[in-house]
């Protein structure tokens, strides 16, 4: 049944009657990653739609390396390997707070992780937001707020970090520098949009 | 969960009585990726810090790692097997009730049932400092309950508010 549009005064089959699609929701799920029960050296969102005003990564993941071994989940984007990114951390380990930067670096970091004998245990938590990642005119600014406690130790982070580039982020890709992503390990992609 | 949405107000609840110590939300559903708890408001008659409480479990199956602005100093705090729930910042308790406190805590991937459980908290109150907590509970469970409480002989301030929000993903 063809559908005449108000405005326009066309008709249409579909209920949008010439009209742009609308999406009412301003916090919308893009993409998530699920690692499976092989492992994986890395994890890569392509083809971010421009759509949104920033991104946010919710990851949840642990290494392969065993227990005790601990991992910064970073992330570089848009395929830049080059030292084009810097960071600063503010850490506290349960007894004092400590904090370090980096500069031209290879990425940003995104997530701590300490890795337990205990299966179950050792995954890492972290809420990353990439502000106004489709601006042409400026660097872009990430942040994140990322921990992981395993009964007797562990270690909740503050990041900052800048990508020297002017692109749009089309593209996200997470790792650990020297280990691997295990099974359970997830990373959930958001676009969230302003007025 | 409306078709499209990924960020849902699943609950949220508001003191108004004057006497109430815990909030609940039960029967939280497992449709969700992560979870985020909101509280913003304070506590009367004396200090304490607010504690969350998992699927109703007393055990000493909590641990915790903190990191602590004052305002004049960073310092830091851990609980590893704490019984009975987790500490979620210290300033719910301000000198003052003008400065109300603002806590945030996301639990992730909180339904799946293959690993414990991870907890991001911030906490902060401008009069009193901001807190940073990473929590484990150690239980692999779905969680589909927290309360919140108070200790005696304190309780939540009226128009403290309580809201639960559910995040899906693709």
């Amino acid at each position: 049944m063809a559908i005449r549009s108000l405005k326009t005064g066309s008709f249409s089959r579909s209920l949008l009657v010439g009209n742009s699609f609308y999406d009412p929701y301003a916090y919308k799920s893009i993409a998530t990653v699920s690692v499976g029960s092989g492992g994986s050296s890395s994890v890569e969102f392509t083809s971010i739609p421009s759509t949104y005003t920033h991104l946010q990564v919710r990851g949840f993941h642990k290494n392969s390396a065993g227990a005790g071994s601990e991992y910064v989940a970073v992330a570089q984007f848009n395929g830049d390997t080059a030292a084009n990114y810097s960071y600063h951390y503010l850490r506290g380990n349960g007894t004092a707070a400590s904090s370090g930067a980096g500069a031209s670096q290879n990425y940003v970091l995104a997530g701590y992780q300490n890795s337990s004998a205990t299966s179950q245990m050792g995954f890492g938590g972290f809420v990353l937001d990439i502000l106004d990642y489709t601006n042409t005119n400026k660097y872009k600014t990430v942040r994140s707020i990322a921990g992981a406690d395993v009964n007797g130790s562990g270690i909740i982070d503050f990041y900052s970090g800048t990508w020297r580039s002017t692109s749009a982020i089309t593209s996200i890709k997470f790792y650990y520098t020297a280990s691997n992503f295990v099974q359970y390990s997830r990373f959930a992609l958001y676009g969230i949009r302003s007025a | 969960m409306a078709a499209g949405t990924t960020y849902d107000l699943i609950s949220s609840q508001t003191v108004a009585n004057g006497t109430t110590a815990t909030v609940s939300f039960t029967s939280i559903p497992s449709t969700y990726t992560d979870i985020m708890l909101m509280f913003n408001g304070g506590g009367e008659s004396g200090g304490g810090n607010v504690q969350v409480k998992v699927n109703n479990d007393t055990g000493a199956n909590y641990s915790f790692t903190m990191l602590r602005g004052s305002g004049s100093a960073a310092s830091g705090d851990r609980e590893s097997n704490f019984s009975g729930y987790f500490r979620w910042g210290a300033y719910a308790t301000p000198s003052s009730g003008v400065y109300s406190t603002f806590d945030i805590a996301h639990f992730l991937d909180y339904s799946n049932t293959t690993t414990y459980k991870n907890i991001l908290m911030r906490a902060n109150n401008a009069q009193g400092g901001c807190d940073a907590t990473v929590g484990l509970w150690r239980d692999t469970s779905a969680i589909n309950r927290l309360d919140i409480t108070l200790p005696a002989p304190s309780y939540f301030m009226n128009g403290s508010t309580f809201r639960l929000y559910g995040i899906a993903s693709a």
